[in-house]
């Protein structure tokens, strides 16, 4: 699976954890551009990531992510791992 | 041997239609009218966990732009945890629709849980719960001395008492899949078997002690395995007590039991008979056909769903046969097939012919006078389940399948008979449940009540009052509220008064019949108020055993007392309330004068007084006979 397929996977995931249909995910997203993306619907959306794509993401992995892109890169390496 | 790959984080018994569940979902998201009654529909489908999710956190939206009218019907409950258990409850709203529950849900974070119970928290305050869950994992019992944290266990229980007014759920412990020893484990204190065992100890007094209900969390896990349970990356970087997938369980499992406490359990288990009870289609195979126990997997797995079904009439759950045959031809195997567990006595209503199965279940429901709400019923054909969902929504159908060695897990996987408690009265539920639906069926059978009245062959035991029977006296004095003339309450010790006092004529009258004894029914107080005047002070009679011409029978044994004691006048008020509307006439129907309106009304200006001359008094033709000691 390459990028641009790993980021086409995550938008239903995406829409899904915020409860926004027309969210559009891109590599350049942050934290801040989506409404209900706090704390709390981050592990939410973590765990579906997980359940989506057979892989398991350690809390230290995902501290530093600071934007989308790097999260498709993540998903990537794990994949590519398996 | 029973084997299923059913899992309970699954919840299997709920409708399994992926296309219809995905409809439904997008219809949810649309914001509409239709919102509620779709999420309703939503509640009854296997669903994901984000869907879940996602339609809770829309229904907790819908529900804070409710009306305050509207929103008083809500159910709130809150969560203390030194957990991070709001993902988990997020998915609460939605689960707690299927039980016939709107909930609406708050907890505060882990760090301020302990100190909540120790000292009113205002959010907590303020939110009002009617009912507070205490989730509290292992966790909490880490280090330090483990007697100082069982004391402060001890101490915030006792605290949320003193701080709350709310009815508490109490969950049990789980040990860590952690050993210490291995199998030595279970014999030491140290280790954590040993201590959550002391710490559940503990929980099963405080339901004891404070009147909580508990929560089985540690049953739950060891059907799903701790191993599966616990997620370690999740607890050290959030303090998740689970994982998140086990939460649409989590919260059916608390729903279950607040449904059980407010009285909305399932009552009635409605069975199918062909391929469920038994293998097999009676009407084409016969007796000789059909498949029961017989030492094959098939029949074996008939068998014990039978004898599940039998072990929950003898808790209290009716049974009930809701099947497409001839009524003849389905009896047969309960009457002489010599592997049946079930017999046709332990089946209150049997309903076997070709109407439509909805119609039947609707019969079902009326013959026992319970809700269609309180039925589930049991089908392994999936035709019939959808007719059943469609026609009646309110009625639980589980997804049974069609593999009977499934049936019985499912069922009892389901939760849908959860109770909270086991009582004398429920034990013979099913029997007085039994009679009462025999007298509607004899009833149906005549053209005319007096034909049934007869037919019944009831039995009045006319006594006055006596220490043995003081408790129920009294209870029926405090508890009758709508066959109640005066509605005054006295306690036992007035009751014991009456009992003493030459100048009081006391009655308790017992009924039976031949279905049964339904125990003490009526009470009468009158007062000798001069040599020649009595007075009805209270007349009371319980709900259940209403149009069976009692007072008149009560009348004429009051009547011949009265005559025996120089009595030639009655004399009797009715004091109307918001709930004994019923009787307004009861003194006019025996034949007493309306005397309302005079001076001494003045304090009491809705109540009617009456006065009955013994003189008048013509005697009845009763269907009952009297019994007077």
């Amino acid at each position: 699976m390459d990028n641009s397929e790993i980021l086409t996977k995550l938008q239903p995931v995406f829409q899904e954890v915020f409860d926004e249909d027309d969210l559009i995910v891109t590599p350049q997203m942050t934290a801040d551009d989506v409404d209900e993306w706090d704390s709390l619907s981050n592990v939410r959306l973590m765990i579906s990531i997980e359940v989506e794509f057979g892989i398991k993401v350690k809390a230290s992995e995902v501290a530093n992510l600071s934007h989308v892109g790097l999260l498709v890169d993540l998903i990537s390496k794990k994949l590519n791992q398996i | 041997m029973l084997t299923h790959s059913l899992n309970i984080e699954r919840l299997p018994w709920l409708i399994d239609d992926p296309a219809r569940e995905r409809e439904l979902f997008k219809a949810a998201k649309l914001n509409n009218k239709q919102f509620f009654s779709i999420a309703k529909e939503l509640s009854l489908h296997q669903s994901s966990m984000n869907d879940i999710g996602t339609v809770s956190r829309r229904l907790t939206k819908y529900y804070n732009n409710l009306e305050d009218k509207e929103r008083k019907r809500n159910v709130k409950i809150a969560f203390l945890s030194n957990t991070t258990i709001q993902l988990a409850i997020e998915m609460f709203a939605l689960s707690s629709l299927r039980h016939g529950l709107e909930v609406e849900t708050m907890c505060l974070e882990y760090d301020q849980a302990s100190i909540a119970c120790l000292s009113k928290n205002k959010k907590l305050s303020g939110f009002a719960p009617d009912f507070i869950v205490v989730a509290f994992d292992y966790h909490f019992f880490e280090g330090g001395s483990f007697e100082d944290k069982l004391q402060h266990f001890q101490n915030l229980r006792d605290g949320i008492s003193k701080n709350y007014n709310a009815q508490v759920l109490f969950q049990n412990l789980t040990a860590p899949p952690e050993s210490l020893f291995g199998s030595y484990d279970v014999l030491s204190k140290e280790s954590w078997p040993g201590k959550i065992a002391v710490v559940n100890d503990a929980v099963n007094n405080f339901c004891k002690e404070y009147g909580d209900s508990l929560v089985d969390i540690n049953g739950l896990v060891s059907r799903i395995g701790a191993e599966k349970w616990f997620d370690r990356e999740q607890w050290f970087a959030h303090k998740l007590p689970f994982h998140l997938s086990f939460a649409p369980i989590y919260c059916d499992i608390i729903c279950r039991i607040i449904s059980a406490i407010k009285g909305k359990s399932s009552k009635c288990l409605v069975l199918d008979l062909d391929n469920t009870v038994w293998g097999g289609i009676i009407g084409d195979d016969g007796m000789g056909g059909i498949v029961i126990g017989q030492g094959n997997s098939r029949g074996e797995a008939h068998l014990d769903f039978q004898r599940f079904a039998l072990s929950l009439r003898e808790r209290g759950i009716m049974l009930a046969v809701c099947s497409k045959n001839t009524d003849e031809v389905a009896r047969e195997p309960f009457k002489s097939h010599p592997d049946m567990l079930l017999k046709e006595e332990h089946i209150t209503v049997f309903q076997a012919n070709w109407k439509d199965k909805a119609s039947n279940i609707k019969a079902i429901a009326k013959g026992l006078n319970i809700g269609l709400d309180s039925l589930v019923f049991a089908d392994d054909n999936p035709m019939e389940r959808a007719h059943v969902r469609a026609a009646l929504p309110e009625v639980s159908v589980p997804e049974l399948g069609n593999d009977p060695a499934n049936y019985t897990w499912l069922i009892s996987a389901a939760g849908y008979f959860e109770s909270i408690s086991f009582s004398a009265e429920d034990q013979i539920r099913a029997q007085a449940y039994d009679a009462e639906a025999k007298r509607l069926e004899v009833k149906e059978q005549y053209g005319n009540d007096g034909d049934y009245l007869e037919s019944l062959g009831m039995k009045i035991r006319f006594a006055e009052f006596d220490e043995l029977n003081r408790p129920r006296i009294t209870q029926l004095i405090n508890k009758t509220n709508q066959f109640n003339l005066t509605t005054r309450r006295y306690t036992e010790n007035e009751v014991k008064t009456f009992e003493e006092d030459p100048n009081y004529f006391t009655l308790q009258a017992r009924l039976s019949d031949r279905f049964g004894d339904s125990g003490m029914i009526a009470v009468v107080i009158a007062k000798k108020v001069s040599l020649n005047c009595l007075e009805l002070d209270s007349w009371l009679m319980s709900c259940r055993v209403l149009g069976r011409k009692i007072e008149e029978a009560m009348m004429q044994y009051i009547v011949e007392n009265a005559k025996a004691t120089g009595i030639n006048k009655l004399l009797a008020t009715y004091i109307p309330t918001a709930k004994n509307s019923m009787v307004a006439g009861h003194y006019e129907g025996l034949g007493f004068k309306n005397k309302s309106g005079n001076e001494k009304d003045l304090a009491d200006k809705d109540s009617t007084y009456w006065t009955f001359d013994i003189d008048s008094y013509e005697s009845k033709d009763l269907p009952l006979e009297i019994i007077a000691k």
